[in-house]
């Protein structure tokens, strides 16, 4: 009895030191990646079950610098760093904000991009981003985003209505029902979820891009554990190898209009 | 087209959901039926353990619950094996989701058995003693066969609440029916359209349950005679 609990705490010791990752992390043949995959244009899956959108080319690109398999592991939004940390897969890669609240539990990789803020209404409504516009107005957010955070900050105390939803797709029925005014959303997600589609054809951005706040930086990066240290340098260098050689703006071509997320520089 | 292409993926849902549900079923059933006993004929102990078992389950949300095992059980086993040096033992969400739900319905279903035991006349166990037969005889020929048909219409309950409760597994990537249309809903924009298919899917199940429920009562109903006014 006491040397099995010598040895679990040996082995606790161990796994906090990373002393027990360093066999399986001296070399990848595949890299598992947990993934949320109901966010298009970033990451869904095609009517043929495939992995599809600008996330998984990355990732796919980033696999074949280091010589490994990209392997797509699902899972909800809210249960990918319970997930990474009991090592059902070694990298998340969902359109994750790295936020400082998200840093003290895992580490990121340097941002692979930004994506801008915008308000979107009713064509002609004549709202604009800003308090007195909004204020006596509802106005929707996503649960746990940048753009709740800014809009809580910024608007709150003028009068707006914040409405926070679990779930993007809330936000635009609400929308359509009238129950919101306006909806403070990730720029491309506002575009490939809802403007081009047949149910967001009354509404339109309105006022320009936000900018200002540090908060509003939403740069998004990969996330893994903190123990991980070798691979992540690995995907650090992969990712400013991509960079430098054009391939990650190559790629934001094909499922982006110019502008509408921030590409990094290569360090 | 036809669901936008994601008939075949909806299928596959559908068939994941089914065999999440009838597995789960059958752990919840022997659950049940191990638990309903424990609490009527065990020792002190067995009635201890039962007791602590359906309060507890029952008492916590089936959310929490899934998310507890399948992660900090996860957590735990990782924690031993590196200890042990061995190699990571991977719990499979699938069997996760079976004994999670099985675990949960497990309770629901040892208080519906416990009331139906307690249907059976007692008589009727003290006579099968009389005839000398064992206790596993006295349970499987007289006290299971009359305390199913008491206990169908609970288990008709449980059975529907449970094949709903499979949508849980979403939440740890399992691809069944709600996680299946929920991502054909958003990669297409048309999230209503696949919510009503989702529906109308366990709708049937539901019904095609609800058949198979009425032929078990009848068929426990054997020899039972109904008086009509």
């Amino acid at each position: 009895m006491k040397i099995r609990k010598i040895l679990i705490a040996a082995g606790l010791a161990c796994s906090i030191l990373g002393v027990g990752n360093l066999a399986a992390a001296s070399e990848w043949k595949e890299i598992r990646i947990g993934v949320e995959a109901t966010y298009p244009p970033f990451e869904y899956r095609n009517a043929q079950g495939e992995m599809e959108g600008f996330d998984v080319d990355v990732a796919n690109a980033i696999c074949g610098k280091l010589h490994a398999k990209c392997v797509w592991v699902e899972q909800s939004f809210d249960g990918l760093i319970p997930a990474l940390q009991a090592r059902k897969f070694d990298v998340i890669h969902s359109s994750m904000t790295a936020t400082e609240a998200r840093a003290k539990v895992i580490d990121f990789t340097d941002p692979l991009y930004a994506i801008p803020t915008q308000l979107i209404a009713k064509k002609g409504s004549g709202t604009l981003p800003t308090a007195e516009s909004l204020s006596g107005k509802r106005l929707g957010v996503l649960q746990g985003t940048t753009q709740e955070a800014f809009a809580k900050k910024a608007w709150g105390k003028g009068g707006v209505q914040i409405v926070s939803y679990q779930d993007q797709s809330q936000t635009y029925a609400d929308l359509r029902a009238g129950r919101l005014d306006a909806a403070l959303l990730e720029k491309p997600n506002a575009i490939a979820g809802f403007l081009v589609t047949p149910e967001g054809r009354d509404f339109e951005f309105v006022g320009e891009v936000l900018s200002g706040d540090p908060i509003l930086t939403n740069e998004i990066a990969m996330g893994l554990r903190k123990s991980d240290v070798k691979l992540k340098e690995a995907i650090n260098k992969a990712i400013n190898e991509l960079a430098a050689e054009g391939t990650i703006a190559e790629i934001a071509g094909k499922y982006f209009q110019p502008g509408e997320i921030g590409l990094m520089q290569a360090k | 087209m036809f669901l936008h292409g994601y008939g075949g993926q909806i299928l596959d849902g559908t068939l994941e959901t089914i065999k999440l549900a009838l597995l789960s079923l059958l752990v919840a059933f022997l659950l049940g039926l191990i638990g309903a006993s424990a609490k009527l004929f065990g020792n002190l102990l067995f009635k201890g353990i039962a007791q602590a078992y359906t309060t507890l389950v029952r008492s916590v949300p089936d959310l929490v619950l899934m998310l507890l095992i399948f992660f900090s059980i996860q957590m735990g086993l990782n924690n031993i094996t590196d200890a042990l040096g061995l190699p990571m033992l991977e719990i499979d969400p699938f069997i996760a989701g079976v004994l999670t739900i099985g675990f949960i319905y497990g309770a629901y279903f040892a208080e519906t058995f416990r009331g139906a035991f307690l249907a059976v006349p007692k008589g009727q166990l003290e006579a099968g003693k009389a005839f000398g037969m064992s206790d596993w005889q006295v349970f499987s020929r007289i006290l299971f066969p009359q305390m199913m048909r008491f206990a169908l219409p609970g288990i008709g309950n449980n059975w529907l609440v449970l094949l709903k409760a499979t949508a849980l597994v979403s939440i740890i990537g399992l691809s069944d029916l709600v996680q299946v249309t929920q991502t054909a809903g958003r990669a297409t924009a048309s999230m209503f359209l696949f919510i009503s298919v989702a529906g109308l899917i366990y709708l049937a199940l539901t019904t095609v349950s609800s058949i198979v429920l009425w032929w078990l009562e009848k068929k426990y109903s054997v020899g039972v005679r109904e008086a009509h006014l």
